[in-house]
């Protein structure tokens, strides 16, 4: 439970969404599984939820339109379910993150701003 | 924001979540497999391995149900396993529920045909596009009548050239034909439209076309005729169009054939009210120059979209300014003076119904508050048994809005069965009810159960159980504060509960009170009505309303001849007394007023014309039809063209021109004094006869022997003087022997004569004076009904909340008794009980009663709306039954075994 000492990252409402389609953008067709470890090396520490938390995550994207889930192998023959972006993702995936880019602006000078 | 894919993907994952199942366990055995390799290739054993991956993964059906969540409704879920859960509690109470639905049903049911009614009537009087723009237009000309009337051949053309506020403004009078060619000859109900009229209403045919303007104008013989004539008399055959029917005996082509459903002018008082065919106006040279007789004509209009009635009455008085200032004939002119009245015509449509349908609103809607407020009550008894079990249902977890949403979940469900079966009982009566609908009511007779009405019941559902469940509700949750847990068992009268469920009770009271107070008057008037005296003997007579077609009896003289034939033949029956042929029967509601001047009657200053009903009689009329002599003498048939000028008068026109004196041998004549008319001699008075309704006031009338009015007055008077109506007349025959012989009689005298001639509304004067009084009787028998029902209720409502009482104070009776009281004693506290409540009830009613019934003043006859034996009347009968039903818990009560009531502690 080491991390418990480091400050948590919460994953923000919503965020998590944006993080996964801009995760399968990168990367390419990933499973379940393949997200959650990307998760973890790009927040540097073990997710702060459980790994099965990306599973409501991923049906609501999927029902979107935005990913689309096969079975296929992975490199040790086993079996997996991965997801890619589509279309349709990549367009809601400029949005969202034009979307989030100003409101992250927006935060960020109000935090900076000195009033007078 | 859901976008409509992912409400059909959740909706599909909804209705088979089966494949999604297995995906997503398979997903996630996947996952946790993958977690479990990479731990193994870390180092750990296979078991550590296992451990951490499922650490690492997190609770595996946790995951999954949020997933669910995710993908599917669950709340759907939710809501079927709450109904499944009150369906299971109202099926393990049946008694409850069939007492609750039942209720419900009645006043569901009932409210959803008087509203049917209001929609026929009051909501949606006007079947045609955009119907709010429709007005009547009629004139109010005081030297005629203080109502209103139609208008005149003239200004109708005059308002139609030159107003501008309307669309279209056109004109529509109701006339009778007799029908023929081809099959038996039958008498049918017709209207003479302007070629505008089609535009006004905006109505096409469904085959075939309206006339033209072109066509109206130059008296084309052609016709337009209803889908039920065209199934009637050309068996729904398309060739119809451009075949030929004689109307009067004159061919008339069949030009266009109306949609089903069509009908103009709309149902209404008069049996006038209703046609089967549509004729071009096609003004005649005289009625074109009638610029002050013959206000028959109806004018319709639609006012173009911006224009408010207002305006529109504005446009139509600056025409009929004109009209008085320049265009009156000269002997008119400076005497008359009339106005324009422009009403939405939706008004003038539904006014007659509208205080009886305001009724049965409020008295259905009493019925229904009665309804709800009993199984409220019942709910209320059945949540405080239930209470214990919701208590532990709370110490286990279960949230308190839960609780609520279940409680509600089961008044929904018992408000949308009791739905159900209101809308169907709804659905088989309106139809039933329509059927029973008398004349004058004819426009409810319209009421179909249709997508509004469905609507409405949908509405109804919904309030109701928001009505009956909040109450049990808020009461189950505010009783969970009070922890009734620690209760023992018999603590569901918390007081404010037991309260609660009191004020029910004295509502529930207090609304039957006024309801009974209602019917009670209703009943009242219409037993008045029954023994009022319409003025004359009804029992033993006939009659019967006969036209002459103009194009067989295009003059008096033939006129004449035809009815002294009848009068001969029918005299001849053995049977027969009395024959006689009138302008006006009495409680048909067809009058002729004029003015009138008596000799040596000086009117007060200031005072209006003096306008009495003018009816012309030949034969034995006043004879036939059972007018009472006062004193004088009837007509003889010496009172004829060439004698002295006679009048007989009713009882009101001596009453108010000679008061205290008889007027017998006193002279009057129609019109000013200074008419040429001839003065008459008034030689006979006879009892006011009714001439609209039982419950309405007599009018005056001056009866006078058609053959002398026709031979004094020069034609330009006849005009004026004699009704316009003239060529309707009513044959009336008294005789010895029952009605249906000299009902015959008169049929086959008048087949004899014409066998063409089509009779109508032949019947006994009995029958007429019995639907004079319908209306009345149909007003009473609803709320009558609406009244028994209400009180059933209310009774229902004591007995529940007394004998509930009864049920929770057993220990507290028993304890009583073991202390000495005796049994009359604790069955006189328990009845004290129930009429407490009821008289306090009583209390409410009649305050509420008092207040509202002077709302239906117009539908009451020879009752004032504070009826003291009426209410007296009410009250008593509910405290009867508070008596009867706080009775049986009380005896109940009194054969409480101390020792056992003690002992079930």
């Amino acid at each position: 439970m080491s991390s418990e000492k480091k400050p948590r990252v919460e994953i923000l409402q919503g965020t998590l969404d944006l993080i996964l389609l801009r995760a399968l953008a990168t990367m390419g067709p990933q499973h379940a599984y393949g997200l959650a470890t990307r998760l973890e090396q790009v927040t540097e520490h073990p997710l702060t939820l459980n790994q099965g938390t990306l599973y409501p995550a991923l049906v609501r994207l999927e029902q979107k339109g935005w990913i689309k889930g096969a079975w296929q192998k992975t490199e040790h023959n086993r079996e997996a379910k991965y997801y890619g972006i589509t279309r349709a993702g990549e367009r809601a995936l400029e949005k969202e993150t034009e979307k989030w880019r100003r409101l992250a602006g927006l935060v960020d000078k109000l935090l900076t701003d000195v009033p007078n | 924001m859901l976008t409509m894919r992912r409400w059909f993907a959740k909706l599909a994952n909804w209705f088979w979540p089966a494949r999604a199942e297995r995906d997503l366990a398979r997903e996630i055995d996947a996952h946790v497999g993958l977690l479990e390799e990479e731990y193994r290739r870390r180092g750990l054993s296979g078991e550590e391995a296992r451990f951490a991956a499922k650490r690492a993964f997190g609770g595996v059906e946790q995951a999954k149900e949020r997933q669910r969540e995710e993908r599917s409704l669950m709340w759907l879920d939710e809501i079927r396993r709450d109904l499944r859960y009150a369906l299971r509690s109202l099926r393990r109470t049946p008694g409850f529920t069939i007492v609750a639905v039942l209720t419900l049903a009645l006043g569901i049911g009932a409210s959803t045909i008087i509203f049917s009614f209001a929609d026929a009537s009051l909501l949606n009087p006007l079947p045609f596009p955009h119907g709010d723009r429709l007005v009547s237009v009629n004139e109010v000309v005081p030297l005629v009548s203080n109502q209103p009337i139609r208008l005149t051949a003239p200004d109708l053309i005059d308002y139609e050239q030159q107003a501008r506020a309307f669309a279209a403004l056109g004109g529509w009078t109701a006339r009778a034909f007799e029908l023929s060619g081809g099959h038996e000859s039958e008498h049918v109900q017709a209207a003479r439209f302007t070629a505008n009229m089609f535009e006004v209403l905006q109505v096409r045919p469904a085959r075939g076309r309206v006339f033209t303007a072109h066509e109206d104008q130059t008296g084309a013989r052609v016709c337009v005729i209803s889908n039920g004539l065209w199934q009637r008399w050309f068996g729904a055959d398309p060739s119809a169009l451009g075949r030929t029917i004689d109307l009067d005996r004159v061919p008339y082509t069949v030009i266009g054939i109306m949609p089903r459903g069509f009908e103009y002018p709309l149902p209404g008082p008069s049996d006038a009210q209703h046609s089967d065919i549509w004729v071009p106006m096609s003004f005649t040279a005289t009625e074109r120059q009638a610029r002050l007789d013959n206000w028959d004509y109806n004018g319709v209009a639609r006012m173009k979209p911006d224009v408010t009635v207002a305006q529109a009455s504005a446009d139509v008085n600056a025409i009929a300014r004109h009209i008085v200032s320049d265009l009156l004939p000269p002997r008119a002119a400076g005497h008359i003076t009339f106005s324009a009245l422009v009403q939405p015509l939706a008004e003038q449509v539904s006014g007659p119904v509208r205080p009886l349908v305001l009724l049965l609103l409020g008295a259905v809607g009493c019925l229904l508050l009665i309804a709800c407020v009993n199984v409220t009550n019942l709910l209320l008894a059945r949540g405080a048994t239930r209470e214990r079990d919701f208590a532990v249902r709370v110490a286990l977890g279960a949230g308190r809005g839960r609780l609520v949403r279940q409680l509600l979940f089961e008044s929904l469900l018992l408000a949308v069965v009791s739905a159900v079966a209101g809308g169907l009982l709804a659905w088989w009566s309106i139809g039933a009810v329509s059927a029973l609908m008398p004349a004058r009511f004819a426009l409810l007779g319209r009421a179909r159960f249709d997508w509004a009405v469905l609507v409405f019941v949908a509405g109804l559902a919904v309030v109701t159980a928001v009505a009956v469940g909040t109450a049990p509700g808020w009461a189950a949750t505010s009783r969970l504060r009070v922890e009734a847990i620690k209760d023992r068992g018999a603590s569901a009268g918390s007081v404010p509960h037991r309260r609660l469920r009191s004020l029910l009770v004295v509502a529930e009271v207090g609304l039957s009170l006024v309801l009974l107070v209602g019917a009670g008057l209703l009943t009242r008037s219409f037993n008045d009505l029954l023994e009022t005296s319409p003025g004359f003997e009804p029992e033993g007579a006939v009659a019967a309303s006969v036209r002459l077609p103009e194009e067989a009896y295009p003059d008096a003289v033939r006129e004449r001849t035809f009815y002294r034939r009848l009068h001969d033949r029918l005299h001849a029956l053995s049977h027969t007394e009395f024959v006689g042929v009138g302008s006006a029967l009495p409680l048909s509601g067809r009058r002729t007023e004029r003015d009138f001047t008596a000799d040596d009657y000086t009117p007060p200053p200031m005072a209006k014309l003096s306008i009495v009903g003018m009816t012309t009689v030949s034969g034995e009329y006043l004879q036939a039809i059972g007018a009472m002599l006062v004193r004088g003498r009837y007509f003889t048939p010496q009172d004829g063209e060439g004698s002295a000028p006679v009048a007989i008068v009713t009882q009101g026109v001596a009453h108010q021109f000679w008061p205290g004196e008889s007027p017998i041998g006193k002279r009057v004549k129609w019109g000013p004094r200074d008419s040429p008319l001839p003065w008459m001699t008034v030689v006979g008075e006879v009892n006011d006869l009714k001439q609209d309704a039982l419950d309405a006031p007599a009018a005056p009338q001056v009866f006078v022997p058609a053959d002398q009015l026709a031979a004094t007055m020069s034609p330009e008077y006849q005009a004026v003087y004699i009704p316009a109506a003239l060529r309707a007349m009513f044959i009336a025959v008294r005789g010895r022997g029952n009605t249906s012989a000299l009902a015959t009689g008169l049929r086959a005298g008048v087949q004899q004569i014409d066998p063409q001639l089509a009779l109508t509304d032949l019947r006994p004067l009995s029958e007429v004076v019995a639907s004079s009084a319908a209306p009345n009787r149909f007003n009473m028998l609803l709320m009558g009904v609406f009244s028994i029902v209400a009180l059933l209720l209310a009774a229902i409502g004591v007995y529940g909340v007394i004998a509930y009482s009864v049920a929770q104070r057993t220990q507290e009776i028993g304890i009583r008794m073991a202390l000495g009281a005796d049994a009359g004693a604790v069955a006189r506290m328990v009845l004290s009980g129930g009429i407490r409540l009821a008289a306090m009830g009583i209390g409410v009613g009649v305050i509420g009663a008092a207040l509202l019934a002077p709302l239906i003043r117009s539908l009451l006859f020879g009752v004032r709306p504070l009826d003291v034996p009426t209410f007296a009347a009410a009250v008593a009968v509910l405290l009867a039954i508070a008596a009867v039903a706080s009775y049986v818990p009380a005896r109940r009560a009194a054969r409480v075994d101390p020792q056992t009531a003690l002992r079930s502690e």
